[in-house]
């Protein structure tokens, strides 16, 4: 039986939370009023400019997917929607049917960012904003370059409407529009954009949950870029010219400043932007014939003014206006360690499809691991195991090589030599993300920053691996897909309820105080439905009564029958909570045992007090005090290490 | 013989603007890990400065100081004005993508000033040493591209000795390292920080000033310098300014070998083409010796398939 099983036995299971994946009703309505629009008679003026909103939103919605959710510095959008709007209109002009041109524009787009992003998607930062900057600038050579057919730098004239009537044409743009940005909308706010915004948050905890960090940013790349081409082919015939102006450095800053104004985030704030980048030139066009400097002066005065954007800024009003304390409303709102107090156990378990069925059972063996930084090695020949169930302290001075080691167990460094094991299994060349789906789940030393994500959402990052297979069908919100996800809140509230902090699941991460920050770090590993946890200093910089809360969680999770490795430095709390305790200097395990028993080993009391300390509490050499002990400390029997090194590092 | 001569004193030239730039961009990473992308407008606009208050008759040593100082104005400026409070303001996704941006739109504002006064026109700038030159056989080098030369090699002796001679570089070093640290030392990092892209922007001035007399003033050499400096400094390893220099010099080599050889027509392909080999080449090498590696070790041990 495992962990999981007993837990599940022990507690009822929490309620269902309220559906997802709502909003086909809103979906109809959009598809409604879009066949409505076109049937109000309006000038060809206006219909001409609505329809090249609907294209800017579809494209907007590409950037952001990949630009706000996903966080990578991509500056090559508006050479995509070039590339679209260009195979369509050359396709368009000898004659295909447009929906294939479209069609065949939309692969192509995909396939070029593919074969870009293939080389580029281990880049990140400033590499790939710069790699990725050079593309609008050459934009203009390419369709120079091909001129024969492209119509050179003059543009493209005389690209067919696939329809007779424009006011058609403009129904068919406005259906596929809010087709595309609903699909894309689902997408950002379900499973798979969960998972890409911790990518542009935080991308080892996104590896540590399971998450293969490359493939998830191409997807995310080719999906932007899909969206692009299909603007681009939504473009092309509105006017029924081109020219390679509408799709360079310019173009990618009108693209930059919808998507900053608008928001980031998501798709709302695409649509938003896209009124803006086609509206603003529009009215300025009497006061300015080159937007190029009103565009990088709203720029400018945006990120100063409203770095969320208009929809992010209405958002974090509506959030704070959520979560004010006020006593009128019924539900009273508490803060977060309130909360959690009122919310205390019912313990109740994670259900995890995929925990179950995994791979190799059996101990962790560490096998002779040695680590070297180029030359210094800090782990050398390192040896011991963790059994199911056991709890394991890791304890020794700072630079003892801990973090080293646990960073080998858990895939953030491979060793020079020796091999990791689970079982049978050896995980010592398994990148970190394929070790949590073996069970292995770990947390993080420092805070981590979490954006705007909610408690439960940053929990709900640890149930990445349950998606798998399914996160596709979040597009459509089909039910495959939205069961799943029900299913996943719960156990993200289960965990939380655990912790101790349900009653705070709406809340920002960022809200909550350092401690309870900790203890979502736990709960989203644990939502990985783990066989071993390991903990990088779970106290590290908590008050007493947070390390107090921090110990009876870990207790309950003891009880369960959760292997743990904890690497701490707050000795008395390692001793009160491990059964077993490895103590490492130099890296090198010096000692291994119960509690007490590695407190008596003279090898250890040297390794935290100096050599001459360790001597004095044998009784020799009663003189050699060091300057900086106090000598009135040194008669104790068994100087406890507690305090040194506790706190922040 | 002759033509050899003459494509190394272009490239050096050439190389010589693009190392300075691309110091200027390091100097700006070091001091506040993020790009200003505004660099190559910052050269273009000192060098107008220079020629034009050279054509209004001011002598070379006031309009060199004055371009020089609208150059660290200017550096100023963005860090004060917009770097530093965007990225105080953070964006979606933290400081990073703020400051890009940030700095991407001064630079399109800046180009689109410049763009408004000065249009397509060429400015000639004058060099310091008037219009000789030397002859070594029948290849001609101008003093003008002898001083472009040699003034950005006293420049980066200054730059070294600044930076690692005096107590203020030693600042702007120890906060690139560790901003906390150095706060907490009493070292006031905003004004290291704004130093640094003075300075920054002091050294971008001077490649200005020290390459445009070659080929005149034009607007599009802001773009131009922008990428190509970047590139320097990506190539050379953001933040370690001793590759920057040679990683320009390379760069300027590339260029013209290309215009000579095959085409100048398409210079940003080429530069994409540059781009993509060397931001690409080394991961996909190092990729693929890690798995070959990885591999190695694994048949050694069983049951560690994936």
């Amino acid at each position: 039986m495992t962990w999981i099983e007993r837990w599940r036995s022990a507690n009822g299971r929490a309620p269902l939370p309220k559906s997802v994946g709502r909003g086909h009703a809103v979906f109809l309505l959009l598809l409604v009023i879009c066949v409505l629009i076109p049937a109000m008679g309006m000038s060809s003026f206006n219909q001409e400019t609505i329809a090249w909103i609907a294209a800017d939103a579809i494209m907007l919605a590409g950037f952001n997917v990949i630009f706000g959710v996903t966080g990578q510095m991509v500056f090559s959008h508006s050479f995509f929607f070039g590339v679209g709007a260009y195979m369509t209109a050359i396709l368009a002009i000898h004659g295909w049917p447009f929906g294939l041109a479209a069609l065949v524009s939309v692969a192509t787009c995909v396939i070029s960012s593919w074969v870009f992003s293939s080389g580029l998607v281990n880049l990140s930062g400033f590499y790939l904003a710069i790699a990725s900057f050079v593309l609008p600038l050459v934009f203009d050579d390419l369709v120079q370059l091909t001129g024969s057919v492209s119509g050179g730098a003059d543009g493209l004239g005389g690209i067919p409407l696939p329809f007779n009537s424009f006011s058609d044409f403009l129904l068919m743009t406005l259906v596929i529009t809010v087709c595309a940005l609903w699909v894309a909308h689902n997408i950002v706010t379900g499973a798979i954009g969960r998972t890409w915004r911790t990518l542009g948050i935080n991308e080892q905890v996104a590896e540590s949950v399971g998450v293969n960090v490359a493939r998830q940013k191409l997807w995310a790349f080719l999906l932007s870029s899909g969206f692009a081409g299909l603007a681009g082919a939504l473009f092309a015939p509105i006017f029924g010219f081109i020219s390679p102006d509408s799709f360079d450095l310019n173009a990618m800053l009108s693209i930059l400043v919808g998507a900053v104004v608008g928001g980031a985030l998501g798709i709302p704030g695409a649509v938003v932007g896209a009124l803006l980048i086609v509206e603003v030139p529009q009215l300025l066009s009497g006061f300015s014939t080159n937007s190029a400097l009103i565009y990088g002066a709203i720029l400018l005065v945006a990120l100063r003014l409203i770095p969320k954007g208009v929809v992010g800024t209405v958002q974090d009003l509506y959030y704070r206006w959520a979560t004010l304390p006020r006593t009128v409303r019924n539900e009273s709102r508490q803060s977060p360690v309130d909360a959690s107090a009122a919310n205390a156990p019912p313990v109740s378990l994670p259900q995890s499809e995929a925990g179950e069925q995994r791979g190799p059972t059996g101990p962790i063996r560490v096998e002779g691991v040695t680590v070297r930084y180029s030359g210094v090695a800090a782990a050398s020949d390192v040896t011991f195991d963790v059994q199911p169930g056991e709890f394991v302290g890791l304890i020794g001075p700072n630079g003892a090589g801990k973090s080293t080691l646990f960073n080998a167990i858990s895939g953030f460094v491979r060793p020079s030599s020796g091999q990791v094991w689970l079982g049978d299994q050896c995980l010592t060349f398994m990148k970190p993300s394929d070790r949590s789906g073996l069970g292995i789940a770990r947390t993080f030393q420092e805070k981590q920053d979490f954006g705007d994500l909610t408690a439960l959402e940053s929990v709900l990052i640890g149930s990445y691996l349950t998606f798998r297979g399914r996160s596709v069908f979040s597009a459509l919100a089909l039910p495959r897909y939205t069961s799943r996800e029900r299913a996943a809140r719960q156990e993200a509230l289960q965990v939380l309820s655990l912790v101790g902090l349900a009653g705070a699941a709406d809340r920002r991460v960022s809200d909550f105080p350092y401690g309870d920050q900790k203890l979502l770090q736990i709960a989203r590993t644990l939502v990985t439905s783990p066989r071993y946890l390991l903990l990088d200093e779970p106290t590290a910089g908590l008050n007493p009564a947070e390390i107090d809360k921090a110990g009876q969680v870990l207790g309950g999770l003891r009880d369960m029958g959760l292997g743990m490795l904890l690497v701490e430095h707050n000795v008395p709390f390692v001793t009160g909570i491990c059964s077993r305790i490895i103590v490492m200097d130099h890296g090198s395990v010096i000692a291994a045992g119960t509690g007490s028993e590695i407190l008596a080993s003279p090898a250890v009391q040297e390794a935290y007090l100096g050599r001459q300390s360790a001597e004095l509490n044998g009784g020799a050499g009663a003189e050699a005090v060091q300057p900086g002990e106090p000598p009135g400390q040194a008669p104790a029997p068994k100087p406890v290490p507690a305090d040194r090194g506790r706190g922040p590092q | 013989m002759s033509a050899a001569i003459g494509i190394i004193a272009t490239a050096l030239v050439l190389g010589s603007a693009y190392a300075l730039v691309g110091l200027g961009y390091n100097l700006c990473f070091v001091a506040l890990r993020t790009i200003n992308f505004a660099q190559g407008q910052m050269y273009m606009v000192a060098a107008f400065v220079y020629a034009e208050l050279f054509a209004h008759g001011y002598h070379i040593v006031p309009a060199v100081l004055i371009a020089c100082a609208i150059g660290a104005a200017m550096g100023l400026v963005i860090e004060r004005g917009i770097i530093s409070p965007v990225m105080n303001r953070g964006f979606t996704h933290g400081n990073l993508q703020a400051s890009v941006l940030g700095t991407v739109a001064a630079s399109i504002v800046i180009q689109e000033i410049a763009n408004r006064l000065w249009g397509s026109t060429i400015l000639p700038a004058p060099a310091f040493f008037g219009s000789g030159f030397v002859r070594i056989g029948t290849a001609v080098i101008t003093y003008g591209q002898m001083t472009a030369v040699g003034g950005a090699i006293v420049l980066y002796i200054l730059l070294w000795l600044l930076t690692r001679k005096t107590t203020v570089g030693l600042y702007l070093r120890a906060t690139a390292a560790n901003p906390v640290v150095t706060s907490l030392q009493g070292v006031n990092n905003r004004l290291v920080v704004s130093f640094a892209f003075s300075l920054a922007g002091v050294i971008t001035a001077m490649a200005g000033i020290l390459v445009s007399p070659l080929n005149g003033v034009s607007t599009s050499t802001g773009i131009e310098l922008a990428t190509y400096g970047m590139l320097a400094a990506l190539v050379g390893g953001l933040g370690r300014m001793s590759g920057v220099i040679p990683a320009g010099y390379a760069m300027g080599f590339v260029e013209i070998l290309v215009s000579y050889y095959w085409t100048s027509q398409y210079p940003d392909l080429v530069l994409y083409v540059v781009i993509f080999v060397t931001l690409v080449g080394p991961s996909l090498i190092k990729g693929v010796r890690d798995s070959q590696s990885v591999k190695r070790a694994r048949r050694q041990v069983p049951n560690a398939g994936s």
